[in-house]
């Protein structure tokens, strides 16, 4: 073998080699397999109920008989001779079910009324037009919307989303993901602690140690700050570490830490608190927007999030209520939520 | 706002020059030592060679020329005895000596520093694109705002930029009226910008048939370009946030609050949400900025959002807090990219940018490579303006971690790496005219290197391919080798923008804004 031919043999088989990934992109040019848009779909607005949606109109349909073949099947009976295992397509209940037994069924549920059932029962995904109340220990394990109250009692397991156009009540120990509602009651409702609010002392942020102005209502602390008791603040503040709110104190703004931070009892934030580590929100501290962590935030006892008027969005890995805490809007929480009783 | 004078920048610059001069006198310097302290004191000793010198001697062919000494007579002889290296000089049997002296060959020496630099920059890039990538598929994601879905929502304006759009813009103001953010805290402001077709009666109708909705901005004069009108457009604004679509965006229903969710955080000052080709499959060019796109957004920016570092706002499907443009400076209207403009002097000013990867809108990417090579020289002139503008100041601002720093200066220079990479090009032709080849020998690995980033590194790719598995399409990533296509063109369409910038900045002439064609129809009247 000369020279030449092991030449001509090496360069037409690196030529070879890099064709190689070229025969099947070749392939799917000329005969298109994948090349549709990625699917957004334009309706998906990130709505908590937007499973149940469809399903509503879906068994409104069946309901008024517009399907010529039904897609449901319907409870029939009393709830307690009822065999909710029995059968795979969504049912539909057309009055009210109240059972002192437990509920264990393993497909989608609409009812026309209130669905009331007993310790341990175990429903997939429920749609009810009025209200859902669980005995202790139960658990909805994909999603569950009442058009009335849902009342969770002790111990009970919400998984994915849970929502109602009315109230939500979680009992201890229950653990959740995702609820929705005008106003969440985590644990026991406990009295609200008088609000301070006459005798607060103003202070201007641009004062604390460290402070930069960043605009006429925006102040960036570096490194770690502590707003003493009692005060009243006006404008938005950027921590680059840890911030300590004191107890009573308020805050007109919104909170920006890339640290820690810990609410000091009853103190009052009116704007988001955003944070990119833990939240500590002590026993009736309030803070009205949204309220956001990257790992934890424990809600003392007490404490309110949003507004009747005005609700707003909670959203940790980990959320940890202390029994009585309020949230008004969506609490997400990523990883776990539970309510704690100590 | 955080503003360096001209003389720190002088100051600065003149010690970058002089640590490059360094970097390549330092091997020069070296191997003139070395050549030196190898010939004096050894030829007059003459000592015996060691077992690697001679295998030097007999495995290198570079050694064996040089050995051949004119008036040895063995010119032709082939291989050396053995018996007569102990007659030879030392000096022609050392390792060191085995090649020419770089202090013997200044340019060739300059030239193969030069080389060595673009190959580490090269590989620079290469490992950045690897970290993103291995950051997407094993890190923790961070999509800190995207669970927020009720709240006070703030009053905000909508800009729909809009230039001869008649076929695209009721496509945007529909998707704008249909969207679920509350209507009575958004203002829907089209800017008209002189259009020469029907854009403005299809704005008029619109006004007319929602009142009270869409509040049209027609420029009749003024700068032509679309900073220059977003500029005179923000006279119109109401509220604090502005949010942009470009006219071929069709944004969905939640779109709205999702981009403006992050403004709730006081430190943000600029948005940016996922930008996906509606037309990805008209052909082959398309399919292939589908692909880049996905590189680009689901593993790039969100890369860059998982590791803090500074994702780009990007003009469109994003918005910005006017306190914060306004803090920094203002609207720029004298330049390409306005948006990379805002987004790196809010970044040197401590603002953060947040990229949302859900927050997807479709867009038209160019589909012949006449508009496509137009956009790629567009970008590629604006950016390079930024750079050259704002690299100073962002390397010293109080503001930024030092892998912030680290990841704009890289995302900065990012239009000069094709310049870089053709200049290693033909440096490495020149070096091999120019029968370096014994010089090169040392250069062996950066030769490795180079043909690694011969095909703009194939990390770069591998960014690709994960980005598209996880958008969930797995076939189209068979046509990932033609992307080569589009990398060879983008390269030479870059390098001639940089050319073109350059000439324009020599002759002060002003830059002008080319505007990218559409495809879709327009809707029948």
């Amino acid at each position: 073998m000369n020279a030449t031919f092991a030449l001509c043999l090496f360069c037409i088989l690196c030529l070879a080699m890099l064709a190689l990934p070229f025969i099947p992109a070749v392939n799917e040019w000329r005969t298109p397999r994948d090349c549709s848009p990625l699917p957004i779909s334009r309706q998906y607005a990130n709505e908590v109920n937007y499973f149940t949606h469809q399903f509503r109109n879906d068994a409104l349909a069946d309901i008024a008989g517009k399907h010529t073949d039904s897609k449901f099947d319907y409870v029939d009976g009393q709830p307690q001779q009822m065999n909710w295992m029995d059968g795979n397509r969504p049912l539909i209940g057309i009055d009210a079910v109240r059972s002192d037994t437990a509920v264990r069924c393993n497909r989608p549920l609409y009812l026309h009324g209130d669905l009331d059932c007993g310790s341990k029962s175990s429903l997939t995904s429920v749609l009810s037009h009025g209200s859902i109340r669980l005995g202790t220990d139960g658990e909805i394990l994909e999603w569950g919307h009442a058009d009335g109250a849902i009342v969770l009692d002790t111990g009970c397991v919400a998984l994915r989303r849970l929502s109602s156009d009315v109230s939500i009540e979680l009992g201890s120990r229950c653990c959740f993901e995702r609820l929705s509602a005008p106003t969440i009651l985590l644990g026991k409702k406990v009295t609200t602690a008088s609000q301070k609010t006459a005798d607060h002392l103003v202070a201007n942020l641009i004062d604390l140690p460290g402070a930069i102005r960043r605009t006429d209502t925006l102040t960036l602390i570096k490194g770690d700050c502590r707003l003493a008791d009692g005060y009243s603040y006006t404008g938005s503040l950027i921590v680059t570490g840890n911030l300590t709110v004191g107890h009573h104190t308020v805050v007109h703004g919104d909170i920006k830490v890339r640290n820690a931070v810990q609410v000091g009892r009853s103190a009052r934030i009116t704007g988001s608190l955003i944070c990119e580590d833990r939240i500590d929100l002590r026993d009736h501290a309030s803070v009205t927007g949204p309220l956001i962590s990257e790992t934890d935030i424990v809600l003392g006892a007490g404490t309110t999030i949003g507004r009747a008027d005005a609700p707003t969005t909670i959203s940790a890995d980990n959320v940890v209520a202390k029994s009585g805490a309020i949230a008004h809007g969506a609490i997400w929480a990523r990883k776990v939520g539970v309510v704690w009783e100590p | 706002m955080y503003q360096h004078s001209d003389a720190g920048r002088v100051r600065f610059a003149r010690v970058l020059i002089t640590l490059a001069a360094l970097l390549i006198a330092l091997p020069l310097r070296a191997q003139t030592t070395a050549a030196t302290a190898s010939t004096a004191p050894v030829a007059t000793q003459a000592a015996p060679p060691s077992s690697t010198q001679l295998a030097a001697v007999t495995d290198s062919p570079a050694s064996l020329n040089l050995a051949r000494a004119p008036d040895s007579g063995r010119a032709d002889s082939g291989a050396i005895p053995l018996d007569t290296i102990d007659t030879l000089p030392a000096r022609s049997i050392s390792i060191g000596d085995a090649m020419p002296a770089m202090s013997d060959r200044p340019v060739i020496s300059m030239m193969a520093a030069l080389l060595f630099m673009i190959v580490l920059i090269m590989a620079l890039y290469g490992v950045r694109h690897f970290i993103f990538t291995i950051s997407r598929l094993f890190g923790k994601q961070r999509h800190p705002y995207i669970d927020i879905d009720q709240a006070s929502w703030p009053m905000i304006t909508v800009f729909i930029a809009a230039h001869n759009e008649e076929k695209v813009i009721a496509g945007c103001i529909e998707a704008l009226l249909d969207t679920n953010y509350p209507a009575d805290r958004l203002k829907i402001v089209p800017v008209n910008d002189r259009s020469l077709d029907r854009t403005r009666e299809i704005i008029d109708g619109y006004v007319a048939r929602y009142p009270g909705r869409i509040t049209p901005f027609h420029r009749l004069t003024g700068k032509a370009g679309k900073s220059a009108a977003l500029k005179d457009a923000l006279a119109y604004v109401e509220g604090d946030i502005v949010i942009i679509f470009d006219a071929d965006y069709v944004p969905g229903r939640g779109l709205l609050k999702q981009l403006v969710a992050p403004f709730f955080d006081p430190e943000v000052g600029a948005v940016m949400g996922r930008v996906v080709p509606m037309n990805a499959g008209t052909n082959l060019l398309t399919r292939m900025l589908d692909l880049e796109r996905s590189g680009g957004y689901q593993v790039d920016q969100q890369a860059r959002m998982n590791l803090r570092l500074l994702p780009q706002y990007g003009g469109t499907v994003g918005g910005v807090r006017c306190s914060a443009v306004h803090a920094v400076g203002g609207w720029h209207d004298d330049v390409l990219a306005e948006d990379t403009d805002i987004t790196y002097r809010l970044m040197l000013n401590g603002w953060k940018t947040v990229y949302t990867n859900r927050s997807e809108c479709y867009e038209e990417v160019p589909e012949d490579w006449g508009v496509r090579i137009k956009q790629v020289k567009r970008w590629s002139k604006g950016h390079n303006q930024v750079m050259v503008r704002y690299w100073y100041s962002f390397l010293t601002s109080p503001y930024l971690s030092l892998r912030e720093r680290i990841d704009g200066m890289l995302l900065l220079l990012v239009f000069i790496v094709p310049v870089l990479l053709l200049a290693g090009w033909f440096i490495v032709l020149a070096l091999y005219f120019a029968n370096a080849g014994s010089l090169l020998n040392r250069l062996i690995p950066a030769f490795a290197l180079m043909a690694f980033s011969t095909l703009g590194n194939f990390a770069a790719f591998f960014e690709i391919s994960i980005a598209v598995l996880l958008d969930g399409n797995r076939k189209r990533l068979r046509l990932l080798p033609f992307n080569l296509l589009c990398f060879f063109i983008s390269l030479f369409a870059i390098s001639h923008a940089s050319w073109s910038l350059f000439v324009d900045w020599i002759f002060k002439r002003e830059m002008v804004w080319d505007k990218t064609v559409r495809y879709r129809q327009p809707p029948v009247p």
